[in-house]
């Protein structure tokens, strides 16, 4: 004993950084040694210039080995086809290892290359493929790849063409509405969806992945199939259905799990290569080291903080391979990688340094991420102006623990100490507030707030998140594991995966409104797509206008629950299966199911979503008629309509009165009680009904740049907001422009809607980054977050920018390529919005600090 | 404060006569030009800050010009103008007229009358100053109350001159104060004594605006004598409120050194641990010359640097007193 305490004493190299390590410990955040670390280290740099130098690809490897693996499984059960087609992509499929990489793997060999999912939408990929033949890849940025690419996917899709799950469910609502969904959709109000379930932002259980490894899932696997045959020996020679399902389920588990384990060898083989070409003794070391790590994880649990973050990659880029949709949903980040983190620096094998640069290499592995969805599930054009390359994954810090006290520990303030160095669009963090949120914490948040620019973090109120999943039927100390799925969808990340996936309305509350002011019809589709609820002209109260309205949306409601209850059951029945995600999914392995099979914990998480926006141009517009028409009579009904029509040419003096009209968003008794009443109703409405298992829908309004999309197909509204143009942004922000009297008046008015069963109620402010530059600044930003998630507040985000930077970026994209933005729930880079999602985000108002 | 009486300065015959009874009670309506809530400039933490409308003074680097004048006046934004010409038409004086980028209003024509600003579809023309009641500004004011009271703020009075609607506003901060919200005078202490206290009794915090110390210099930049200033700063100083002195640091007129010796001088004979602030002169409020069609008076001058505001600091701080510089 004594001769280690003297070897400790003279070794002085070792000796000397031992005894300056300052402890990693719960409860203590050694901020100012956070603050000297840079994240952005040259091989970072290297890499992000590697980036932003790379155009979006469409990678076809995926599809043709996913289709290769399916012409040879033909007639075995469809989760082992599933597994062995997972498999087959990851041993065959190329991989690589680029300079500077320490942590491995991409879910393509591109460095922003896209998966489609050929098996799900062959027919929109067969559409696509054509389009851009025509257009020769230039309408769309993503669209730009190679002929052997193209050639792999349509030999794939021509494959899946009559094959995918959600043929039946398409065929059913075709059959039953003769085409009337699809011209909802295109008005868009109403979106038709994939109709079967794509997962989007599969959840894992990490504390159990790194507690076990992969090899200890699969050894699970075998134990259950074990039980289950000895079970079943003893009751007769042959297997139940449901039992064979299991087995062939558990086994499908398997085939995934060693697919991956091969994949992860794939990998360190390749590093080994690498080595011994390698000349510079320093990249050889390196290579060595991830030979190393990808020989030991995700086979066996991770020994260290390099192996747990290599480890969460073979994870999140296999479920990536799996289901081949945008969303990534991290969940705790810091909690499950805390226990690596202070283990490594406390032993004194890694510096905070260290750790930063492997967390700015996990930056620039979640850039690999290319999303390809939104060509899929929107199927038109547009879709480029709702994601521009963003795949929407999202890391939830801070909050609280499983027993109810403060989370926050030195890793959450580290990484966005590397966030705001590295400012990369994504992933979107979200940073669960409450008030005994360590303060260093905070003061973290706001500062990357500050200098990241891009909204990032999101806040978010800690106690609101664990309401609404103990409202959802989760246990107290799940809830209190919640995180952000998705762009903003509260959930529990051990096991939801989004099932759900599709929704029973995608509903619109200005088109609504538009179809009750002229008595069903769609102005955008020139057809009645709504119901005849009166011509308005004729109506002598305003409350009749509201009625009309209202009739309008419970129409609405009850024709999309219609369809649903058409396809519900064909959308599980036919649904894909997910053994890799559901894997590590709680519950799903000790069940037997797939989490498509309705295993897993908290099933009721899944249940289907109700979409539905546009409350406060409709709210705003419902008042103008009634100050404007009905109570100071400054023109007819028949005017309005007349105005409307002409988009407000000629009608100059009736649009500025209905400007005038008070607007949601300044803490204004009438109009903020309106919208509430449309955005309570609606929830009402939508928490009447029952899925065909029970379940209670989930409410979802979040943004998604979805104001301007939707925007672009709703005529002139009362609002005076004219024909085309973006609506309001996000479910809960005032209509851009509207909010004249500042943030504390904003965020009153937003705190009055009843947000407690909703996903996704969004509120984004602009702050100049002056505001945030002093101390004193940034206590007031604080008592401002502070008083908002007290009165009730459950989501905001500041964009730190200014207006002249944003004008100066619209103008000279090329000297402002990694400026990032962040729009509604996600954030891009700059230059990739379309100019009219680039003109929402200057005419948000800016709220001076 | 015989003295006060005493010297009286002609320009103020006639202010402390208006405070009868009966007129007070009148003078329960404020005119206000803006309130302005969240903000962080003007006192501890998250205000509300009440803008009052009219101001004695006519301080050539003023930067909120549409304050100056107590009447109600027309304000035009080019930057929002569509170049419609509503507004041309609906004029029954004649007095506007398109620029191309914006309108120009022919105040000698103008009678603020505000046709035009209801025909103004972008909203480029607006009227500035509207008549509150304390009840309407209070009703306002407590709707961020909780904001107060995480960040220790409250609600400020600005200007323009407070002072002038002194009734009002000592009307306003008693209600506040019975709401136990903390309440920030800034002023620039130019108004009647007697007025002062009865705002005093009910204020908190002053900011009190030093501007220029040598008499000829403040009437030739502001318009009138500081005589009155100066003695109402030894009332605010003998009062229980706390104390912040503002100096605007205007180049060449009261960033010399010779004002910032006489600034210090004087707020060292006031009572002890007053703290200074420094307020670097800015041009924010250009544009709005423009929109009152009236020239920018402080023409090219220049923010002064980094460097000199450093040096007028260290100047402060070198005569022990506690100096920071506000933007």
């Amino acid at each position: 004993m004594s001769a280690v305490i003297d070897d400790l004493a003279t070794a002085t190299p070792i000796n000397v950084r031992m005894t300056k390590i300052i402890a990693a410990v719960l409860g203590k955040i050694p901020l100012a040694e956070i603050n000297k670390v840079n994240g952005f280290t040259e091989r970072i740099q290297r890499m992000k210039q590697r980036y932003l130098a790379s155009r979006p690809t469409i990678c076809g490897q995926r599809a043709r080995y996913w289709t290769e693996s399916y012409r040879a499984t033909e007639g075995e059960h469809p989760a082992k086809r599933r597994a062995k087609a997972f498999a087959n992509v990851l041993a065959k499929r190329n991989i690589l290892i680029r300079d500077d990489e320490i942590l491995v793997g991409a879910p393509t060999p591109h460095i922003r290359g896209a998966n489609p999912s050929v098996e799900q939408l062959p027919i929109h990929l067969l559409a696509l493929l054509d389009k851009v033949e025509v257009t020769a890849g230039s309408e769309v940025t993503v669209t730009q790849f190679s002929d052997e690419d193209r050639q792999y996917l349509r030999e794939a899709a021509e494959y899946w063409k009559d094959k995918y799950p959600a043929k039946r469910s398409f065929e059913t609502e075709n059959a039953l509405d003769g085409g009337k969904m699809h011209l909802m959709g295109e008005a868009r109000n109403a979106l038709r969806p994939p109709l079967t379930p794509q997962l989007f932002t599969p959840g894992a259980d990490m504390d159990k992945v790194f507690a076990l490894g992969f090899k200890g899932h699969i050894k699970q696997a075998r134990e259950h199939i074990d039980v289950i045959r000895t079970r079943s020996k003893a009751s007769g020679p042959y297997l139940s259905h449901e039992d064979s399902e299991k087995i062939e389920w558990l086994e499908a588990v398997i085939i995934s799990l060693e697919g991956m384990i091969h994949h992860a060898h794939r990998y360190a083989t390749l590093a080994r290569a690498a080595a011994k070409m390698e000349k510079d003794p320093r990249r050889q070391k390196e290579l060595l080291k991830v030979a190393e790590v990808c020989e030991w994880v995700p086979e066996n649990p991770p020994r260290s903080f390099h192996e747990a973050l290599q480890t969460y990659w073979f994870v999140a880029f296999g479920q990536e391979i799996e289901k081949a949709t945008t969303n990534a949903f991290v969940g705790r980040f810091d909690q499950y990688l805390w226990p690596f983190y202070s283990k490594d620096i406390n032993e004194g094998r890694i510096t905070r340094q260290e750790a930063a640069e492997l967390l700015g290499c996990m930056f620039m592995k979640w850039l690999e991420f290319e999303p390809f969805m939104f060509l899929g599930q929107v199927g038109k054009r547009d879709h480029q102006e709702i994601s521009p390359s963003n795949y929407y994954a999202n890391v939830t810090l801070g909050g609280t623990t499983r027993d109810g006290k403060d989370a926050s520990n030195e890793l959450s303030c580290l990484f966005l100490q590397v966030a705001k160095q590295v400012k990369t669009h994504q992933p979107h963090v979200s940073l669960r507030y409450h008030r005994l949120m360590a303060p260093e914490l905070l003061e973290k948040g706001i500062e990357c707030n500050r200098d990241h620019g891009g909204g990032i973090p999101a806040w978010f109120s800690d106690r609101m998140g664990t309401e609404y999943l103990l409202d959802r039927g989760v246990k107290w100390d799940d809830a209190r594991d919640w995180a952000m799925a998705g762009c903003i969808n509260t959930s529990y990340p051990k096991s939801f995966a989004w099932v759900r996936n599709a929704v029973v309305s995608f509903c619109n509350h200005s088109k609504l409104l538009e179809w009750a002011l002229f008595n069903g019809m769609d102005t955008w589709t020139n057809k009645k797509l709504g119901i005849e609820t009166g011509d308005p002209r004729t109506f002598t109260r305003w409350e009749q206008m509201l009625e009309a309205y209202e009739k309008q949306r419970d129409a609405f409601y009850e024709y999309t629950m219609k369809n649903f209850r058409a396809y519900e059951k064909s959308y599980y029945e036919d649904a894909f299966y997910f053994p890799y995600i559901s894997a590590f999914l709680q519950d799903c392995i000790a069940d037997g199911k797939d989490v498509t099979r309705f295993g897993g914990r908290y099933q009721q998480l899944e249940a289907f979503s109700f979409v539905d926006r546009g409350f406060q141009d409709a709210s705003d517009s419902l008042l103008a008629i009634k100050k404007v028409i009905f109570e100071d009579k400054k023109g007819t009904m028949a005017d309005l309509l007349d105005a409307l029509k002409n988009n407000w040419e000629g009608y100059e003096g009736l649009r500025q009165a209905c400007i005038a009209a008070p607007k949601y968003g300044n803490d204004e008794d009438e109009p903020d009680a309106l919208m509430c009443k449309l955005y309570k109703d609606a929830t009402d409405k939508c928490q009447s009904y029952r899925d065909g298992y029970g379940r209670r829908f989930t409410m979802f309004r979040q943004g998604a740049a979805w104001s301007s999309w939707a925007g672009k197909t709703t005529g002139a509204l009362p609002n005076g907001r004219k024909s085309g143009t973006h609506l309001g942004d996000a479910s809960a922000s005032p209509v851009q422009g509207c909010d004249v009297k500042g943030p504390t008046a904003a965020m009153n008015s937003v705190c009055k809607l009843d947000s407690t069963f909703i996903e996704g109620p969004l509120l984004n402010m602009k702050f100049s980054p002056a505001s945030l530059r002093t101390k004193g600044g940034q206590q007031k930003f604080a008592s401002l977050l502070d008083t908002y998630f007290e009165k009730g507040g459950f989501q905001v985000q500041f964009n730190v920018l200014d207006t002249e930077t944003l004008k100066l970026a619209q103008t000279q994209p090329e000297n402002h390529r990694d400026l990032v933005v962040r729009v509604a729930g996600y954030s891009a880079f700059w230059v990739e919005l379309s100019p009219v999602v680039q003109d929402e985000i200057i005419s948000r108002t800016e709220q001076c600090m | 404060m015989n003295d006060c009486e005493l010297d009286l300065d002609p320009a103020l015959d006639g202010l402390d006569e208006t405070l009868t009874d009966d007129e007070a009670a009148q003078l329960l309506t404020g005119r206000i030009f803006n309130i302005q809530r969240f903000s962080t400039e003007d006192g501890p933490g998250i205000r509300t800050t009440v803008f009052l409308k009219g101001c004695p003074l006519t301080c050539l680097w003023c930067s909120n010009p549409e304050s100056q004048q107590t009447r109600r006046q027309l304000a035009h934004n080019d930057a929002l103008c569509d170049q419609c010409g509503h507004c041309v038409t609906a004029c029954s004086k004649q007095a506007i007229e398109l620029t191309g980028t914006g309108v120009r209003v022919n105040r000698d024509l103008c009678d603020n009358c505000g046709d035009c600003v209801e025909v103004c579809g972008p909203r480029a023309l607006r009227m500035i100053g509207d008549d509150k009641t304390v009840d309407e500004v209070i009703e306002e004011v407590l709707r961020d109350r909780l904001y107060y009271r995480s960040s220790q703020g409250g609600v400020t009075c600005s200007g323009g001159e407070p002072l002038m609607q002194a009734p009002f506003v000592a009307a306003l901060f008693e209600r506040c104060q019975e709401a136990g919200l903390h309440t920030t005078l800034d002023t620039t202490g130019h108004g009647s004594t007697k007025g002062l206290k009865a705002v005093l009794k009910h204020t908190n915090l002053v900011l009190f605006d030093l501007k220029v110390m040598d008499d000829t210099l403040h009437r030739k930049t502001t318009g009138i004598t500081n005589r009155q200033i100066l003695r109402n700063a030894r009332v605010v100083a003998d009062s229980p409120a706390q104390m912040i002195v503002r100096v605007p640091l205007i180049p060449g007129v009261s960033d010399t050194d010779a004002n910032v010796t006489a600034t210090v001088q004087f707020v060292q004979q006031l009572r002890p641990g007053i703290v200074v602030n420094v307020l670097p002169y800015h041009r924010y409020g250009m544009n709005k010359y423009n929109m009152l069609d009236r020239a920018y008076p402080m023409g090219e001058a220049q923010p002064l640097t980094h460097e000199r505001v450093a040096q007028v600091v260290g100047m402060f701080e070198a005569a022990g007193l506690d100096c920071e510089i506000v933007t």
